[in-house]
């Protein structure tokens, strides 16, 4: 069970609270819940993505088969592999980098012409910044196609076919259904009482599967598909004040 | 002692600009060393070996926050006065005035925190600070301390700005412009430390014109003048102050980098092209990466978001391309002093590089929509902090302290420099795993599954302390000489 709170807070209403399970955590677990890799199906596929699997000509199965494949890669991301990519591609990057600094660390001390050393200065500075701004806008339109937001997850998930209402308030989550259908899309309509609070989704693995901020005097959409059965985790992932690491709710997809 | 030197402060003025800067660095480190205090309690919270409760956890997360930002940037703002009033003429009156109204308002901060029970986190997200279980007097206070801490960064920001116009003459010569068009002029161009001061203190106008427009209508509201107004524009001026604010102190860390490595190494970092077109580039580029703050309120038009994840990407890479490689050049072969300034530089280009990749993946929305909060945010600001912002402004301080000859080369000032990196890797590397482990970052109490990599943390940050304290101890003995004496000749600033 989440551990209690140890010291007294004023307002908290822990009733409200509820109880909440101690989920395990694990790091980089593979595609599970949201839009993951296990439930795509061709049937699904051509619901979500407009795909044809009785192409007659080549050309179209060819692109069907490479919009398969783009589908899978942008699901599998939104999936559980989001996080592992991230560390895979960060700690990568982290080894290179020290690598590349002990190198100069060694030759520190020797001696070596400034003048061939500003030579390959500037080649590295003209050329590096080039495929870096390459790799950076590469990165940049590739990343388009995974955007959170309403209209985009829309065109992913179809329109939403469940409608569940949040409401977020110092410090408790109050849903309108607590129980949700896998496998069809669900819209969060979020609101705030009072100040802002981040409405953070949590798979029974105990990894982030989406949020989005509620906000006092607005009205955030949210829509995610949950291909996992099990008991989610919502916690507030806004900061906001005294009770925040309280403010813990369940749902149960099924 | 009544000569001129270059253009600016007579020798005289700047021996008393020296005595004001050097106080600026010393407050600075030693608000730094206190607010690592209470760092380390937050961890020890987070390793479940400690009970601070949450009232007294969030109280001390907001002060560690807030004075760590306030220390390192005074620190920063002291060594940069110091490495450019010669030329561009700082007036110590007004040094001496910003450091009391900067004291001031910390002060307030604290008392705010420790007494007033304020606890609104160092961001003070508008309507927390009005609606928080905390006194309204506490956020009195600490707002005032805020406006007051605003205010002193502002004197320095116009003061730097009117001298270097002063000197330079004319906003295209102070920006460096005939070096990025090739044009000749008869007058003076700035240096590399005269360039990024010119530029913090033109993005740090702008970045407090935005604090005032989201503080005004909170101050409005505790006056009962108004009855609330828009949390979404009001998360726009925040973090348009805020994150610009930050990111401001890594470019006046840069200008300290500038004014080191070269001592040691013997080499020029020289005003050229590159130099100048990217701080002219970034001028602008630092103002566009705080809409990453706002990627999860999904009704902020969503070009805003594109333009946030546009800034994330493009304002390291000017940076990248002159200062980090530009220091490496200066190091490769250079039969370099191994010190402990050296040795902060060379850890603070791994931690800026390593929080800068961090923030270009966190600065991508579809990854921010499951890392946003997480402790993978702290990660990168701790890593571009602690090694980048304040490891070049301490560089700076030590160098000041002890010169190219001094204790900064001794063995025992070498090992401690090294202690620092590892333990500051140690650190945040802790904190990106458990960022990828979607633990929340802010949180009082972690379930006992987070609870492991604080555990792994809480040894790292003690050796962190141990190289502080043992480098405090070392620098301490030079004070009173630094004190007396003329700066050091900074090695590579023109």
């Amino acid at each position: 069970m989440q551990p209690a709170l140890r010291s007294g807070v004023g307002r908290l209403d822990r009733r409200s609270v509820g109880a909440q399970g101690e989920a395990p955590v694990a790091l980089g677990g593979r595609a599970r819940g949201g839009e993951g890799v296990a439930s795509l199906s061709p049937r699904g596929l051509a619901a979500v993505g407009s795909l044809h699997y009785h192409c007659s000509n080549t050309t179209e199965y060819q692109n069907d088969i490479l919009s398969g494949v783009v589908l899978r890669v942008r699901r599998a991301a939104e999936g559980g592999v989001m996080q592992v990519g991230v560390g895979v591609v960060f700690f990568i990057f982290v080894v290179l980098w020290t690598g590349a600094l002990w190198w100069i660390a060694t030759r520190a001390a020797l001696t070596a012409p400034y003048e061939r050393v500003s030579a390959v200065v500037s080649r590295l500075r003209r050329w590096g910044a080039l495929i870096v701004v390459v790799v950076l806008g590469a990165a940049f339109i590739l990343s388009l196609p995974f955007l959170p937001y309403p209209t985009s997850r829309a065109a992913r998930l179809g329109s939403p076919q469940v409608t569940v209402e949040v409401t977020g308030r110092m410090w408790a989550w109050e849903l309108s259904q607590k129980t949700i259908p896998r496998g069809q899309t669900v819209e969060f309509v979020v609101r705030a009482l009072d100040v802002n609070h981040g409405f953070g989704i949590y798979a029974p693995d105990g990894r982030i599967v989406t949020q989005v901020q509620a906000m006092p005097g607005y009205t955030n959409r949210l829509l995610y598909r949950f291909d996992e059965p099990g008991t989610y985790t919502i916690r507030c992932l806004e900061f906001c004040a005294t009770g925040h690491h309280l403010m813990v709710a369940e749902f149960t997809v099924e | 002692m009544a000569g001129r030197v270059g253009n600016g402060n007579s020798a005289r003025a700047q021996q008393s600009v020296e005595q004001a800067t050097l106080v600026y660095m010393l407050v600075g480190f030693a608000v730094f060393l206190l607010m690592g205090v209470l760092g380390l309690l937050m961890r020890l919270q987070h390793a479940g070996w400690i009970d601070l409760g949450p009232r007294w956890f969030y109280r001390i997360m907001t002060l560690h926050g807030s004075g760590m930002v306030a220390g390192v940037l005074l620190a920063s703002l002291g060594g940069v006065a110091r490495v450019i009033a010669p030329r561009i003429g700082l007036s110590p009156r007004l040094l001496w005035t910003a450091f009391v109204v900067y004291f001031l308002g910390s002060g307030l901060v604290i008392l705010a925190t420790l007494v007033g029970g304020f606890a609104a986190g160092w961001t003070t997200t508008y309507p927390l600070p009005v609606r928080g279980d905390w006194p309204m007097s506490a956020t009195w206070g600490f707002l005032l301390g805020y406006t007051l801490v605003a205010v002193a960064f502002l004197l320095w920001c116009l003061a730097v700005l009117v001298g270097a116009l002063r000197t330079f003459g004319g906003f295209g010569n102070t920006l460096a412009w005939p070096v990025l068009f090739g044009r000749k002029t008869e007058r003076p161009v700035p240096t590399g430390p005269e360039l990024a001061a010119t530029v913090v203190a033109i993005d740090g106008i702008i970045a407090v014109g935005a604090g005032v427009v989201y503080l005004v209508p909170i101050f409005a509201e505790m006056l009962g003048l108004v009855s609330g107004f828009d949390v979404l524009f009001a998360k726009n001026m925040l973090f348009l102050f805020g994150h610009t604010l930050v990111n401001l102190n890594i470019y006046l860390a840069v200008a300290l980098v500038y004014a080191t490595l070269g001592a040691y190494t013997g080499r020029t970092f020289k005003m050229g092209f590159p130099v100048a077109l990217a701080f002219n580039l970034v001028i602008i580029l630092v103002l566009l990466p705080y809409f990453h703050h706002l990627y999860q309120d999904f009704v902020q038009p969503w070009p805003l978001h594109l333009i946030g994840q546009f800034g994330s990407y493009a304002v390291g890479v000017p940076a990248f391309f002159v200062t980090i490689i530009g220091s490496l050049g200066l190091l490769y072969g250079s039969r370099v002093r191994w010190s402990a300034p050296v040795i902060f530089i060379l850890a603070g280009l791994w931690g800026w590089v390593v929080g800068g990749f961090a923030a270009i993946l966190d600065g991508t929305i579809a990854i921010n929509n499951v890392m946003h909060n997480t402790l993978w945010v702290p990660a990168h600001f701790h890593s571009y902090y602690l090694f980048g912002a304040a490891g070049f402004t301490w560089a700076y301080l030590f160098h000041t302290l002890g010169g190219v000859e001094g204790w900064v080369t001794s063995p025992a000032a070498r090992w401690l420099g090294w202690l620092y990196a590892i333990g500051a890797g140690g650190f945040v590397l802790a904190f990106f795993l458990s960022g990828l482990q979607s633990v929340p970052r802010r949180y009082a109490e972690h379930i006992a599954a987070w609870q492991v990599l604080g555990q792994v943390a809480v040894p790292f940050v003690l050796l962190l302390g141990i190289a502080f304290l043992g480098l405090l101890i070392l620098g301490l003995r030079a004070v009173p000489a630094a004190w007396r004496a003329p700066a050091p000749a900074p090695g590579s600033n023109d």
